[in-house]
């Protein structure tokens, strides 16, 4: 097993909306291990992206992380990026230098007005301090390296002039400048067609390799999960409610949430002509977050009594082997398996 | 860029024409012509006029011929700078309108720097701070200055300056400084006068322009390029400066269009009341005793003026936005 790289644990953030706070993400617990790709799965609105930008300390108002740690491993001594001033040059360095992060809507994340050789030439003489023409020549080596054909001439295009796979080419080329030890990509991909898609996610994986860097990645498209992922983490309102190594998600998955998302991805030939079972009901409003298991109005397998009223207990399938956490479920189901090797 | 200039310059040349056409209307719309009414003026008063004097002056006015020969003749004379003569004053017009031009820049432009320097600091700022103190107090503030009307702004300057100082604030220079050449002193005497233009005019206009940038800026602030901006490390001051801030200045540009005439005119009814020597009670009198040549004048030195500000703009704004500037058009 690797280093982990980057440890949130316990990490709750919350919005202020008229009708109360909304808890986002409430109690989530996540390591990425250098080098590996963790990938961080979940219905639309259940804390991905906010959990994502919680460890860059990207939540604005009427958002605000309550409590957590999130500690950065990548560094000469471990630190907590949440007890960091904002002025503290080690999140200066991590923004950008440490950790990459790309995002949904990659037009609509360049400033139009500027070139994207400016926004990237700015960013690398940020994190490197390298002279104007240093600078413009890295510039064009990266667009080169994500696959941006010309360059020299691209570099002084404006994002409005160029296609959104391309862009999200130039947002990875921003996010590699620094030679970051964390990509955090958050659904680079939703907004793009398909086989642009797939370039990119080809693309992501051959950098990494290249750069040896650990990935974030966050999807709600289990397809993109089985190519990408080493390490799986499912997400459901805000909690973590299942973690695994990606062969063992889909081989034998635990938590009912789990099990439901996996049967409602069509398999090539088996599901021809065959309508998908889908997930009873809607993700709850997380203001009205179910008592007990916020999963069970939706769960096939709940039982009255007891779902409804007690809040799981995380069930670790590892415990006391040395590999602890890494196969966890957040279920009443395996109660009883607290402790047993998987 | 070039094509773009070329567009533009072409709108603003037919938009000229189009103008000038409409003042020519307007200046003919009186019953009679000048020549006609000046006539009958020296009649009235008992001093006739000659025949040779009337054919010289109906020569000179270009008045004798059909209307597109007298348009011409008019437009012809308009670009030599002969802007003909106000029937009022018995002088030419560009006599009239000159040396209230100058005041009336003067006023407009120190007001309209005042106005600019201190709506955009605090506009940034009250957008910045949103839902400080600060911003509260920007806000409230702004509204009442928005919802005060500038004649009674002045109205209540003159109240207490009669009631404190027992005087009134006229004009832009005391009564012995307002004829003697430049110097250090007439200088001072002036900046002694103008601070009350300008704080009556500006109120209304920094509450307006500190909306316009809060409001743009908010907009902006919390766009996905701002975050994706902050998470590849762009220091705060600096990603301000070089990302919303920019795309918020886009509204604030084209807003010069319309500020250049109205620097021209100045406040038509704050200036009636302060005594100010600018345009728009000119304009108010010319209207009144239907002095064509004057009225008309002045309509199209504003027209020009909003012409050549939105040109400006236009330039300004091709210049900083890119779409703009490559006919690219957004939703
Ligand atoms: N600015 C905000 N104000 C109020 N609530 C917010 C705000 N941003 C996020 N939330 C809340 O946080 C929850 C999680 O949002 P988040 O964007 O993390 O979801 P997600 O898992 O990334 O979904 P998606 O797949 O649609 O991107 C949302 O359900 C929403 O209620
Ligand atoms: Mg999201």
């Amino acid at each position: 097993m690797t280093e982990p790289l980057l440890e949130i644990s316990g990490l709750r953030t919350g919005f202020d909306t008229y009708d109360g706070r909304v808890r986002a993400v409430d109690g989530v617990d996540l390591t990425v291990h250098a080098g590996k790709t963790l990938c961080v799965v979940g219905e639309s609105g259940c804390g991905k992206s906010v959990t994502a930008r919680s460890i860059l300390r990207l939540v604005e108002a009427p958002g605000s992380i309550d409590a957590g740690t999130i500690t950065w491993h990548g560094g000469d001594a471990p630190f907590d990026v949440l007890s960091l001033d904002v002025k503290d040059e080690r999140l200066a360095r991590l923004r950008g230098g440490d950790i990459g992060m790309i995002f949904q809507e990659p037009m609509a994340s360049l400033l139009p007005l500027r070139t994207i050789g400016a926004q990237l030439i700015e960013t690398i003489r940020i994190h490197t301090g390298l002279d104007k023409r240093a600078a413009r020549a890295k510039a064009v080596d990266l667009l080169g390296q994500v696959g941006i054909p010309k360059p020299h001439e691209r570099i002084d295009a404006y994002p409005f002039q160029l296609s959104g796979g391309m862009c999200q080419r130039v947002m990875i080329a921003i996010a590699l400048c620094a030679d970051p030890s964390l990509l955090i990509a958050d659904e680079p991909t939703t907004a793009l067609d398909v086989t642009t898609q797939a370039r990119i996610l080809d693309l992501i994986r051959t950098l990494q390799a290249e750069h040896r860097m650990a990935v974030m990645f966050i999807t709600h498209d289990l397809g993109v999960v089985a190519e990408l992922a080493d390490e799986v983490a499912v997400m459901y309102l805000g909690r973590v409610v299942e973690r695994a190594g990606v062969d063992e998600l889909f081989a034998d998955p635990k938590h009912p949430y789990t099990k439901a998302l996996l049967a409602s991805v069509p398999v090539l030939g088996r599901d021809r002509g065959r309508d998908l079972p889908t997930i009873p009901g809607a993700v709850p409003n997380p203001l009205h977050r179910p008592s007990g298991c916020s999963f069970h109005p939706r769960c096939a397998e709940a039982i009255a009594g007891t779902c409804d009223v007690v809040a799981p207990p995380e069930v670790d399938f590892d415990a006391g082997t040395g590999f602890a956490d890494r196969r966890t479920v957040e279920c009443v189901l395996y109660a009883d398996r607290e402790g047993a090797p998987a | 860029m070039i094509s773009y200039l070329g567009r533009r310059a072409a709108y603003m040349a037919a938009t000229l024409v189009a103008i000038s056409l409409v003042v020519f209307v307007i200046i003919n719309l009186p019953p009679g012509d000048f020549v006609t009414a000046l006539t009958a003026k020296y009649n009235v008063m008992g001093q006739g006029l000659t025949e040779a004097d009337i054919a010289g002056l109906r020569v000179r006015y270009g008045l004798d011929g059909n209307v597109f020969e007298q348009y011409w003749h008019w437009v012809t004379q308009i670009v030599q700078g002969d802007l003909g003569t106000s029937f009022e004053y018995e002088r030419p017009v560009a006599d009239v309108i000159g040396p209230r031009l100058g005041a009336t820049i003067g006023v407009s432009f120190v007001t309209l720097l005042v106005t600019w320097g201190l709506a955009f600091p605090i506009g940034v700022y009250s957008a910045v701070r949103q839902r400080s103190i600060g911003d509260y107090a920007v806000t409230t503030v702004g509204f009442l200055g928005l919802a005060t009307p500038n004649f009674l702004i002045a109205l209540v300057f003159i109240y207490f300056s009669v009631t404190w100082f027992g005087s009134v604030p006229s004009g832009l220079c005391s009564p012995e400084w307002c004829d003697s050449a430049w110097n250090l002193g007439k200088l001072l005497d002036l900046l002694g006068h103008l601070w009350i233009p300008m704080i009556v005019i500006g109120t209304g206009g920094v509450a307006g322009l500190v909306r316009i940038i809060r409001n743009n800026l908010l907009d902006e602030l919390h766009r996905p390029y701002v975050t994706a901006a902050r998470a590849r490390g762009v220091p705060e001051k600096q990603l301000l400066r070089r990302y919303p801030l920019r795309v918020a200045l886009n509204p604030f540009v084209s807003t010069i269009g319309w500020v250049l005439p109205m620097l021209l005119v100045g406040d038509i009814v704050v200036g009636q009341i302060l005594g100010l020597p600018t345009l728009g009670p000119i304009l108010l009198g010319a209207l009144r005793s239907q002095d064509m040549y004057l009225a008309g004048s002045i309509i199209m030195i504003l027209s020009a003026v909003t012409v050549i500000g939105t040109l400006i703009s236009d330039l300004l704004l091709g210049w900083l936005d890119p779409r703009i500037r490559m006919g690219i058009h957004q939703n």
